[in-house]
């Protein structure tokens, strides 16, 4: 099964001219579902009210398919109420023309939940929950469908699971699962407008307050981001496109997921949808404008980079830990503060101390001094103490109380 | 008569940070452990250090919260309980969760406070009653909400609500941002962002154009948060915990915003209002730590063009740290760690734990053994002049000469 979002009127005519061309091949155009939203709603929609409303029942009519609402925006306090408000005022509409509705906002779950009665029942019956940033784990997507199970039909799953992973959720979860099968990758997402500064001076004519341009950094391999600013905020898609439909044996693993189609930044051509339906992976990657990626699909190792951050020889702190090295002086003294707390060491005690570049050193306390250079018996927490220079030890040195000594 | 305050919520990015924003005046605190955080190349906290820690807080009656803010994937989850079982055995007061698959493992595993992390974006009234029937305690809001916002949630939602007030601010609505995933192949929602939101960039209409024809700029990063001075409105809106971003940064960013915020609140409590002649002096205090342009994020309406960082770099700072006070020998001396370089004829203050700071000109520069040296290098241990209120873990900074030299006077 497919669900195919558009964002913009030329997105829907091509498709529908596509849908025409191609409508007696059942087997080629399988299921579909269509997802459409209002600018007012949806993060990256050009279309107005009255243009989706068109849309949803022009794709109904033509395709006898269900289109869901997509009113996936983040909001504030204020904006909620006033987003709410306007659901409610449209909520007749919504019952007409739409199917369904899917949602990211916490609060618009939990608004629609309590406002389920002003909705046709099949309707509120249909939400698709957006879990798409984060939610990688089993007990938290059971618990996101476990807040309305009669009425969350479907989660849509973060584009970061490896295909392994998604065939394990499948057989766990009792409702439909959808994940982004091609399209723009959304890198982040801000409600404040960063591009139109930019162009202060320069777009008189841009009533609508809305641009898409490419952003390239030098310190990045990845040269030409596409950007969008429209009145939700702006949005950073991925340099390339991704497209999973080439990976066969990958999806015949997962028979039922849904799989969306999404490209916000540049909507397909009828053509392109013949190559995209026909399969034809090639051809539609090299019809396109943007390279492709297959994201995180194969594999994920996200976490594997950042693990080699961390010097792990100078957390390696266990209940003998007694102090740091401080101080050294070369052929004359080690200096040490004894940290934690009621702990001390005497003459006669023995210490291992542990570089940061991990050379080890046991030493048995024989004479311990002061920074004043009297000889002392024993130094406790918050104390600095000197021991004769011991080679190999720096600054930052950890210094443990042995076995032995603890005993 | 006293007045409410806020708590004030200081980050502690390792243990000696932990003691010196506690007793800088933090009411409370809060870290990682050694997983399940976001900040992973912190130094983080072991099982030794985290129970020291906690003790070290309460011991100065303050409270210890631990962030479990990243998105965790099945293994990690299963390997939670342990960690809330240690948590529980060292009394921390409360978790910082994300995930709702997290906010399940602590609900059903430990009888820990559970407070939601700003990466969950919790905007609205409806989302934070979502959470709290969830068993939340403490909603830190997303960073996209206004004080005025915040306090209509707080009357819709009888929750104990904490925003920040102090810091570096993320571009996008936290949780929304996987850029470091894609480009860095780390993930940013779990420990490994790459902070490309503070690169520069080339924008044009089309990806084809020439450099020439190319708008350069550091278009998404932000400028830091700095809310002292609608310190009133977080009171007014009655948000409970005010907090500090920055367990990656230094000591003397720990030990200073926790000083200037809490004297604030301190005057506040006696007084009832915030008309201190100290506040010069404070707004003064926060310019001294490194920082990009201060700016009052989303505070107080939202975030337009002249929240945006223009440069790369910090603003430049002239005050630098030299030292951290280890010992102070009674009478005779202080000794000090060197944490940057310095050298005779610098002007040198003390930052004590309350009131105001101490400058001095250091004549000579001796090491431990009370051997002379020209310069100090850091990490050298260092004999400091004696001062009754010096004591241990009071920061040490340098001055700029010409300020030093009238403040030494």
């Amino acid at each position: 099964m497919r669900i195919i979002s558009f964002h913009e009127n030329e997105a829907v005519e091509n498709f529908l001219s596509f849908y025409q061309q191609t409508k007696k091949d059942h087997h080629l155009l399988g299921n579909q579902e269509y997802i459409l939203g209002p600018r007012a709603l949806s993060r990256v929609s050009s279309l107005s009210w009255e243009e989706t409303k068109k849309w949803a029942k022009e794709l109904k009519e033509s395709t006898g398919n269900k289109v869901f609402l997509q009113w996936d925006i983040l909001m504030t306090q204020s904006n909620f109420k006033a987003v709410c408000a306007q659901i409610s005022q449209y909520a007749s509409d919504i019952n007409e023309y739409f199917d369904g509705i899917r949602v990211q906002d916490t609060g618009a779950l939990f608004w629609l939940k309590e406002h389920k009665d002003i909705f046709r029942e099949e309707l509120i019956q249909e939400i698709h929950l957006i879990c798409e940033n984060g939610n990688h784990n089993l007990e938290g997507l059971k618990s996101w469908y476990n807040f309305w199970p009669e009425n969350i039909s479907r989660l849509v799953l973060s584009a970061e699971f490896p295909a392994q992973k998604l065939n394990e959720l499948q057989g766990q979860l009792s409702c439909q699962l959808e994940v982004l099968g091609a399209g723009n990758i959304l890198l982040f997402y801000t409600p404040r407008h960063l591009i139109s500064p930019l162009y202060e001076n320069e777009n008189e004519n841009n009533k609508l307050g809305e641009y898409k341009v490419f952003g390239t950094s030098e310190e990045s391999p990845h040269k030409g981001f596409p950007i969008i600013e429209n009145g939700h905020g702006t949005f950073m898609f991925n340099t390339k496109e991704l497209y999973i439909f080439s990976e066969k044996e990958k999806l015949d693993e997962l028979p039922h997921f849904i799989f969306r189609i999404d490209f916000p930044i540049e909507s397909l051509t009828c053509e392109q949808w013949n190559l995209l339906f026909r399969k034809e992976h090639e051809s539609f990657q090299n019809s396109r404008s943007m390279g492709h990626t297959k994201g995180f699909f194969r594999t994920n190792k996200t976490d594997v980079l950042f693990k080699k951050l961390k010097n792990h020889r100078l957390q390696d702190r266990d209940h003998h830990y007694v102090g740091d090295v401080v101080d050294v002086k070369k052929k004359e003294h080690v200096g040490i503060l004894i940290k934690g707390k009621n702990l001390a060491l005497r003459k006669g005690d023995e210490i291992r101390l542990l570089s940061p570049e991990g050379r080890e050193k046991f030493v048995t306390l024989k004479t311990i001094w002061s920074a004043d250079k009297e000889n002392r018996e024993s130094a406790k927490t918050g104390q600095i103490f000197f021991i004769p220079h011991v080679g190999g030890i720096s600054v930052r040195t950890m210094v443990f109380k042995t076995e032995v000594s603890s005993h | 008569m006293t007045h409410w305050v806020p708590e004030l919520l200081s980050p502690a990015g390792s243990l000696e940070k932990l003691k010196v924003a506690v007793s800088y005046g933090a009411d409370a605190v809060y870290l990682g452990g050694q997983n399940f955080g976001l900040r992973s190349a912190a130094d983080n906290f072991t099982e030794t250090e985290l129970k020291e820690g906690v003790e070290f807080a309460h011991e100065h009656g303050a409270q210890v919260y631990v962030v479990l803010n990243s998105f965790l994937y099945d293994k990690e989850l299963d390997d939670l309980p342990d960690f809330l079982k240690i948590l529980e055995e060292v009394k921390v007061d409360a978790v910082i969760v994300s995930d709702l698959g997290v906010v399940e493992t602590v609900a059903k595993k430990s009888a820990l406070e559970i407070h939601l992390s700003t990466q969950a974006s919790c905007l609205n009234s409806a989302a934070a009653q979502f959470w709290k029937n969830k068993g939340v305690t403490r909603i830190v809001l997303g960073r996209e909400v206004t004080i005025e916002e915040a306090k209509k949630i707080k009357e819709e939602v009888d929750i104990e609500l904490e925003m920040f007030i102090h810091g570096s601010m993320c571009m996008a609505y936290s949780g929304n941002c996987v850029i470091s995933n894609y480009t860095q192949g780390r993930d940013s929602n779990r420990g490994g962002c790459a902070h490309s939101c503070r690169f520069e960039y080339s924008i044009s209409n089309d990806n084809s154009v020439e450099d020439s024809q190319k708008k350069f700029a550091h278009f998404m990063s932000s400028k830091d948060l700095m809310g002292l001075r609608v310190l009133q409105d977080f009171i007014d809106a009655g948000i409970d915990s005010l907090k500090v971003e920055g367990r990656m940064k230094s000591h003397h960013y720990a030990g200073t915003i926790s000083k200037v915020y809490s004297e604030a609140l301190q005057y506040y409590k006696e007084n009832g209002n915030l008309l201190s002649e100290d506040l010069y002096r404070w707004e003064v205090e926060l310019e001294k730590v490194s920082h990009r342009d201060y700016h009052l994020g989303n505070l107080m309406a939202p975030a337009g063009k002249e929240s945006i960082f223009p440069e790369r770099q910090h603003a430049v700072v002239e005050t630098k740290v030299a030292a951290m006070v280890l010992e102070s020998i009674e009478d005779k001396y202080i000794l000090a760690e060197a944490r940057g370089p310095f050298q005779a004829g610098d002007t040198l203050e003390y930052i004590f734990f309350k009131g105001k700071t101490h400058s001095f000109q250091l004549k000579e520069i001796q090491d431990a053994t009370g051997e002379t040296f020209s310069k100090a290098r850091p990490g050298m241990l260092v004999r400091l002049p004696y001062v009754r209120e010096a004591e241990a873990l009071n920061i040490v900074r340098a001055l700029p000469s010409s300020l030093g030299q009238r403040e030494a006077r």
